[in-house]
């Protein structure tokens, strides 16, 4: 594996949503393709754990899908933000950074005073 | 909020797998494409494109999987499963699915009724404010055994003003109200109430008021409540009743208000439908000796029952020394009034529970064996599903599912059972079993029913599920279906064949012994005839207030009804057997020429008849003579007396021509009178007072012209059903008097079979639940004695080939049954001896170790399971030796 890590629990449906937050409609192998483009190919995501995070993501309502017709006029299914995903984005967003920050302070060298 | 709604969404997904499946095969199919374009882009070959782009996507039927587990719920996925497979076994197998199905259901049936019953009369709390507080209050006779007793005005008023124990005490007393108004005239029953009464209970009348405390005045206590039910009867529940004047005794009483609908007084008996005031006049506040109240007290909060009796006692104890004559032996007691109302139906009814817990353990214990033998046919079947990976757990899961579901059936059938069975004990009407109207199917008693069915599948699918899945795969794979048998699952099913033999034998003892106490019963000799005799009970005290009017009425009345067509003979009693409370031989004596010690004052019941009386119910003469209408008030005091009052006052001498010293007084308002010098001129047969359980008292009899009461009760013999001459007696009575009312109208015969009633219910029911259990233990046994034999076709075969005798073929099947059902008669007699004592209070005439009993129902069930076992065994060896062979 070396350099390629495997996406953490919990984080993947953050990084699906924003990726269509970002790029608009889009089917499951370029939600894929965009992630592993964005972290500049250090993660590497693995089908089975995609298919049922979008699926769960729909059930919650956060994404909706339909067939649509891809650049190449070919079938595909499209996931697309709906306006709780949106929120959702701003939510955790916002629990993301609270959390790095609180643990940037942990992991900050030591300061003598 | 959101993964609520998740849940939702998969279990909707449940529902639509099959297209959820192929738009998923086709979501992964495009995406695949766009990654075979995307690395063609790349310049890779076509055949390489397509390899990488399925190796990026891994494997496919895992990813499958992996969306499959969020799509929908696998959990209640493969419940659903098991469900449906269960369901096309069980349909598969219509006898056994109904044979399961229907032992469930009256297993649990039985059990929700009764316990619907035992809710009814003994869980509910009382319809009270703070039942538990509650408690009925009485003096004691110490020098009879304590026995309990009613209380005198004076000693309930002073207990009332002395006792620190009771947050308030009130005292009833029976009383009757002879209506005359619209319709025909009719005598209520009514109670008279102290003040406080409906306080005290923590009710209030649901129109009008109560009494107010002035009317608890004499002079001023000529106002009623009614009974929800007879102001619906009498007054066509008319609202304006309140405030209305009606005439109760010819005299007018005001009505002020009509009680809830749902007020009882489940203690006393029938229910009253008129309350007054009662209330004491100079006179009655100094009646010690009249012992005619009933108490009901409520304890202070912070007052035990036990501390509340000591206090009681130190009231009584001081009394006694203040007015030794009168309360020398009066003590005092309390019992709980929930007690009170439950006490004699108690054990009773847990008996009826005990035997229906018995019935469904039998039932359980032959579903389970069903289950087992069932268990054993599909071994292979199971060891295929375990060779394929199936985990034991989710074996073990999938019997159990159809254990819940064969449960869920025998549940709902089981509550439709009790439901109608309810309709039925409800139909029949026991107004021996106090609050027994009030049984209903509540929530509580669907409760029940559920816990009890979801308890019972466990007890019946659990132990066979175990086992069942601890099958030896090779074993079993390599075993054809119903090869050969497994000696430690024999031995569970023999242990099921036992146990359900010892209990059915329990029952069976049971009912057999209350059986033959009933027949003891009906077998003893009452002392008097009851058919044909009808009892008319009236009140004369109101209107015929001197001793002359009384007589003259009761000796007009009783000859016009002898007149009546029909009518053999006629009389009059103060009281009758079967219609005197407990036994209560309280009436004090003395004996002329015996001095008197005054801690043993003889005692006996007094009664008081007309000449007519012994014959109109058959009593006959011992020795010197009956009444005549030559003794009357101006001819020497005479009595009769009974036979054990002879034998037990006079046991070596001729009691005939002897005195006896008697108090009498005519009503509770008269004086004391000196006690009269009464002659005994004659002794008749004993009569069984209290029923024929109770060995009879002391009685003596006094002539009504010397001992002119008002409350009498007619006794008239005649021919044929005596009820079909009611009306006439009714007519020839009023003509003497058109304003008569009759209170309590009832055949003797009728009254005994109201008191065997109770009798008559638990037999009839124990006999049912042993019935039940027989057939069920003869279920048991053949169904495994029929699956040991099938088992054992191939030997059998191979035996009678080589020359076995079908007889003796047969006798080794039957000894195999035969080891199992002495085994379980045994067990049975063992477990019998130790629960008959349970039933001891309830035998008659029998012992709870009756011997006779026992070797009857275990001849009984010996012979039904032989029978059981017999069948199946005979079968197997009317097979031909060649087919039997050729059995897989």
């Amino acid at each position: 594996m070396g350099d390629k890590f495997d996406v953490w629990q919990g984080t993947l449906a953050l990084m699906i949503l924003r990726t269509l937050e970002v790029m608009g409609p889009l089917h499951g192998y370029g939600v894929a393709r965009r992630i592993e483009q964005t972290s500049g190919n250090r993660l590497l995501i693995n089908y089975g754990t995609l298919y049922p995070a979008l699926l769960k993501l729909e059930q919650q309502g956060y994404i909706t899908s339909e067939w649509g017709a891809s650049e190449n006029n070919r079938r595909a299914k499209f996931y697309r933000l709906t306006r709780a995903g949106r929120k959702q984005v701003q939510k955790e967003t916002r629990d993301w950074e609270k959390a790095n920050d609180i643990l940037a302070r942990f992991l900050a060298p030591e300061q003598k005073t | 909020m959101r993964r609520l709604w998740g849940w939702l969404v998969r279990l909707a997904a449940m529902f639509r797998r099959q297209r959820d499946e192929l738009e998923f095969a086709a979501e992964v199919e495009s995406n695949l494409e766009f990654h075979v374009e995307d690395n063609l882009r790349r310049g890779l070959a076509p055949a390489e494109a397509r390899r990488q782009a399925l190796i990026a996507l891994g494997g496919v039927e895992q990813t499958k999987e992996y969306q499959r587990e969020q799509r929908s719920l696998p959990m209640l996925e493969t419940l659903l499963q098991d469900a449906g497979f269960a369901f096309r076994m069980l349909r598969k197998n219509p006898m056994f699915t109904a044979v399961v199905v229907l032992t469930l259901a009256l297993g649990i049936g039985v059990n929700t009724a009764i316990f619907s019953v035992m809710n009814a009369v003994l869980l509910r709390p009382l319809p009270y404010r703070d039942p538990d507080r509650l408690v009925t209050v009485w003096q004691t006779v110490i020098s009879h055994n304590s026995e309990l007793d009613g209380l005198s005005p004076a000693n309930f008023l002073d207990w009332r003003n002395d006792s620190s124990a009771f947050e308030s005490l009130a005292a009833m007393n029976y009383w009757s109200f002879d209506y005359t108004g619209k319709g025909e005239p009719e005598s209520f029953r009514g109670e008279l109430v102290s003040s406080g009464f409906f306080q005290l209970l923590g009710v209030a009348p649901a129109r009008g008021r109560d009494f107010l405390a002035e009317e608890f005045e004499p002079g001023r206590d000529h106002v009623v409540l009614l009974s929800h039910g007879l102001w619906q009867r009498r007054f066509g529940s008319d609202p304006a009743i309140v405030g209305q004047t009606i005439s109760l005794r010819d005299q007018p009483y005001l009505v002020v208000g009509v009680l809830p609908a749902d007020f009882h007084l489940p203690w006393i008996g029938a229910d009253r439908e008129v309350f007054a005031p009662l209330s004491f006049n100079a006179q009655t506040r100094q009646l010690r000796t009249a012992t005619y109240l009933m108490a009901l007290g409520r304890l202070k909060p912070d007052v035990t029952l036990d501390q509340a009796r000591a206090m009681l006692s130190g009231n009584a104890l001081r009394l006694a020394k203040q007015y030794p004559t009168e309360d020398g032996s009066v003590g005092a007691a309390i019992r709980p009034l929930a007690a009170q109302i439950t006490g004699r139906i108690r054990p009773l009814l847990l008996l009826i529970s005990g035997a229906a817990g018995l019935v469904l353990l039998i039932g359980c214990a032959n579903v389970a064996n069903l289950l087992l033998v069932r268990g054993s046919q599909r071994a292979r079947e199971l060891a295929i599903r375990a060779s394929l990976g199936a985990a034991r757990s989710r074996v073990v899961w999938q019997l159990l599912t159809e254990s819940f579901i064969l449960c869920a059936a025998g549940c709902a059938g089981g509550l439709l059972l009790a439901r109608w069975s309810l309709k039925f004990i409800l139909g029949i009407q026991h107004s021996e079993i106090p609050r027994i109207a009030e049984t209903s199917m509540d929530s509580r008693v669907l409760l029940f029913g559920v816990i009890l069915a979801l308890l019972t599948g466990v007890v019946f699918g659990l132990v066979p599920a175990l086992r069942i899945s601890r099958t030896n795969l090779q074993a079993a794979m390599r075993r054809r279906i119903g090869g050969g048998a497994h000696g430690s699952r024999q031995g569970l099913k023999g242990f099921f064949v036992v146990s359900q033999v010892a209990l059915a034998l329990t029952l069976l003892v049971g009912a057999g012994l209350l059986l033959r106490s009933l027949v003891n019963l009906l077998n003893v000799d009452p002392g008097y005839s009851g058919d044909h005799v009808v009892a008319l009970q009236v009140y004369a005290w109101a209107r015929y207030t001197t001793n002359e009017q009384r007589i003259v009425l009761f000796q007009d009345a009783v000859r016009r009804v002898s007149a009546v067509p029909g009518v053999q003979a006629a009389g009059a009693a103060s009281s009758l057997p079967l219609l005197q409370g407990g036994p209560d031989e309280s009436f004090h004596f003395s004996i002329a020429g015996r001095p008197l010690r005054p801690d043993q004052q003889p005692t006996a019941i007094q009664t008081v008849v007309t000449p007519g009386y012994f014959a109109a119910l058959g009593v006959p003469l011992i020795r010197g003579r009956l009444f005549s209408e030559f003794d009357t008030a101006d001819s020497p005091p005479v009595v009769v007396i009974n036979q054990t009052m002879a034998q037990r006052y006079w046991p070596d001498e001729d009691p005939v021509g002897k005195r006896i010293g008697v108090q009498i007084f005519t009503s509770y308002n008269s004086k004391l009178n000196p006690p009269a010098s009464c002659e005994i001129v004659g002794i008749v047969g004993d009569t069984r007072q209290w029923g024929p359980e109770i060995r009879p008292g002391a009685e003596f009899f006094q002539p009504h012209a010397q001992v002119p009461f008002g409350g009498m009760a007619f006794v008239v013999r005649a021919s044929g059903d005596p009820f079909r001459r009611v009306n006439e007696i009714k007519q020839a009575i009023r003509a003497v008097d058109p304003k008569m009312t009759f209170y309590e109208v009832r055949t003797l015969a009728d009254l005994r079979d109201g008191f065997l009633a109770n009798r008559r219910l638990s037999l009839g029911l124990l006999a049912g639940f042993a019935a039940l259990a027989l057939a069920l233990a003869a279920i048991g046994i053949y169904g495994v004695i029929s699956y040991s034999t099938a088992q054992r076709t191939q030997e059998i075969g191979i035996r009678m080939a080589l020359g076995a005798q079908r007889s003796s073929v047969l006798a080794a099947i039957l000894a195999a049954g035969m080891r199992m059902i002495f085994a379980g008669i045994a067990a049975g007699c063992l477990i019998s001896l130790f629960l008959s004592r349970l039933v001891a209070g309830l035998l008659f005439g029998v012992g709870a170790a009756d011997p006779l009993t026992f070797a009857g129902v275990s001849a009984l069930l010996f012979l039904v399971a032989v029978a059981a076992s017999y069948l199946p065994a005979r079968r197997a060896t009317r097979v031909d030796p060649l087919v039997a062979l050729r059995y897989e």
